[in-house]
C-alpha cells in the first residue's frame, strides 16, 4: 500500500473534540506566470472540512437546519509574507425547524414560512411545514466545537489536525442538520495559512 | 453597526503647485500648508442632509452622496459627507498615524512622468487609526523619497482595523 494511503482508524485526530465523521483539506497557491520563465507567487490558503456529530442523542421530532456564513476581509502583506484574515461581522445566518436547542441565531431579521412536501412515496408520506428565519450571527451550542459567530474570539479555534503552517482554523461557514431518528450532523468549513 | 451610525474617516490634501524642476537636478514643490477634512461614512441612515447643512449656507459640509439601499421601507441610503477642512502643517500627516500595519501587496502603484518625478499610491492597512502613511518607499532597487499629496483613511467596514489610501510625489534618491 502506497504511504499516503493509511487506515483512517489511525487517522490522528489529535486533540481534535467530539465525534468526527470526516474531514478534508483543499488548499491553493495563487501563482501568476507572468514571465515565461518566471512565476509570481502569492500565498497559499487552504479550506478545512470537517464533518462531525453534534449530539450523541438520537434526534426524535421534526427535521431541522442551521447555517451561518461568516465573511472575513483578506489582506495580504507580501513584505512579509503574512496573509492577515480580518474579521468583519457575525455573518448571515438562518435557521429551521427543530434543531434540538442545539443552535440559535443571534439577531433574526425576519421569519417565514417554508414547505417540504413530495408524494412519490405516496399518499401517506410525510411532509414539513415550517418556519425560517433568517438573520445574522449563529449560537451553537452542540458538539464537537461550539462557538458564537458574535464575538471575534469564539470563531477562531486550534489547528487540531496540524494542516497549513500550523496556525489558527478560521470558522468560515456552519451548517447543522438534524433529521429524526439519526444523530444531528454538523459541517464545518474553516480557512487557514499555509 | 447600528442604524444612523456613523464613521468618522479623514482625508489629507496637501496645498501645493506642481512640482518645479531645479537647475542641477531635483525639483521644488511650493506648498502652502494642508487641509484636513472628516469624512462621515454612513453604511446605512435614513437621514440625508439639508442644503442648509452646506458651507454656501451657513453649514459646514462640503459636498456630500448617497446612494439608496435596498431595503423594503425604501428609506434606507448609503453614502458619506465631507465636512469643511481645517488647515495643518505640511508634516503634520507623518506623526498622525503609528506608522504600524503594512502596505497591502498589490496597492502599489509606481508611475513615472517624462520629467521623472514619480507618483506612488499605495494602501497601508493597520489596526490603529490615524494616518499611517510612509515618506519612503523602496522598491525595484530603489528609494523613493517625496511628499504625501493626499492621503484618506477610513475604517474597514464592520472591522476594527483601518485603511489609510496614500498618494505620493516623489523622486529616485539618486536625483538629489
Amino acid at each position: 500500500m502506497a504511504d499516503c494511503c493509511k487506515l483512517v482508524g489511525d487517522f490522528p485526530v489529535g486533540s481534535a473534540p467530539g465525534c468526527i465523521i470526516s474531514v478534508s483539506t483543499n488548499s491553493s497557491t495563487e501563482l501568476n506566470r507572468i514571465c515565461e520563465s518566471f512565476t509570481a507567487q502569492g500565498p497559499t490558503t487552504g479550506t478545512l472540512n470537517m464533518s462531525a456529530y453534534a449530539s450523541t442523542t438520537i434526534h426524535e421530532g421534526c427535521p431541522g437546519r442551521a447555517s451561518v456564513s461568516i465573511p472575513w476581509v483578506r489582506r495580504y502583506d507580501c513584505d512579509n509574507d503574512e496573509v492577515h484574515f480580518i474579521f468583519s461581522g457575525k455573518g448571515r445566518s438562518s435557521l429551521s425547524g427543530d434543531v434540538d436547542n442545539l443552535a440559535r441565531i443571534d439577531e433574526v431579521i425576519n421569519s417565514y414560512k417554508i414547505v417540504n412536501a413530495s408524494a412519490a412515496g405516496g399518499p401517506a408520506a410525510l411532509y414539513t411545514d415550517e418556519t425560517q428565519y433568517d438573520g445574522y450571527g449563529l449560537i451553537y451550542s452542540g458538539g464537537p466545537v461550539s462557538f458564537s459567530t458574535s464575538e471575534d474570539g469564539q470563531v477562531t479555534f486550534q489547528n487540531w489536525f496540524g494542516v497549513g503552517d500550523g496556525s489558527e482554523l478560521l470558522l468560515q461557514s456552519f451548517n447543522l442538520t438534524v433529521e429524526p431518528g439519526n444523530y444531528p450532523v454538523a459541517n464545518y468549513s474553516f480557512v487557514f495559512t499555509a | 453597526m447600528a442604524l444612523n451610525q456613523d464613521i468618522v474617516g479623514q482625508r489629507y490634501t496637501l496645498r501645493a503647485g506642481a512640482p518645479m524642476p531645479i537647475l542641477g537636478g531635483g525639483f521644488a514643490l511650493h506648498t502652502f500648508m494642508a487641509e484636513k477634512n472628516d469624512i462621515i461614512l454612513s453604511p446605512c441612515t435614513t437621514n440625508l442632509p439639508s442644503s442648509r447643512d452646506f458651507r454656501g449656507q451657513g453649514g459646514d459640509l462640503m459636498s456630500a452622496n448617497y446612494n439608496r439601499v435596498l431595503d423594503t421601507s425604501g428609506n434606507i441610503f448609503s453614502g458619506n459627507k465631507v465636512k469643511e477642512p481645517t488647515y495643518i502643517d505640511e508634516d503634520a500627516i507623518y506623526s498622525g498615524g503609528s506608522g504600524g500595519g503594512f502596505i497591502e501587496c498589490t496597492s502599489l502603484n509606481i508611475s513615472y512622468d517624462v520629467l521623472g518625478l514619480v507618483t506612488i499610491t499605495y494602501t497601508v492597512v493597520s489596526e490603529s487609526a490615524g494616518f499611517n502613511v510612509r515618506g519612503t518607499i523602496q522598491a525595484g532597487g530603489q528609494t523613493f523619497t517625496g511628499w504625501v499629496t493626499s492621503a484618506t483613511v477610513n475604517q474597514i467596514p464592520f472591522t476594527s482595523w483601518y485603511e489609510t489610501h496614500v498618494t505620493m510625489i516623489t523622486t529616485t534618491a539618486d536625483s538629489y
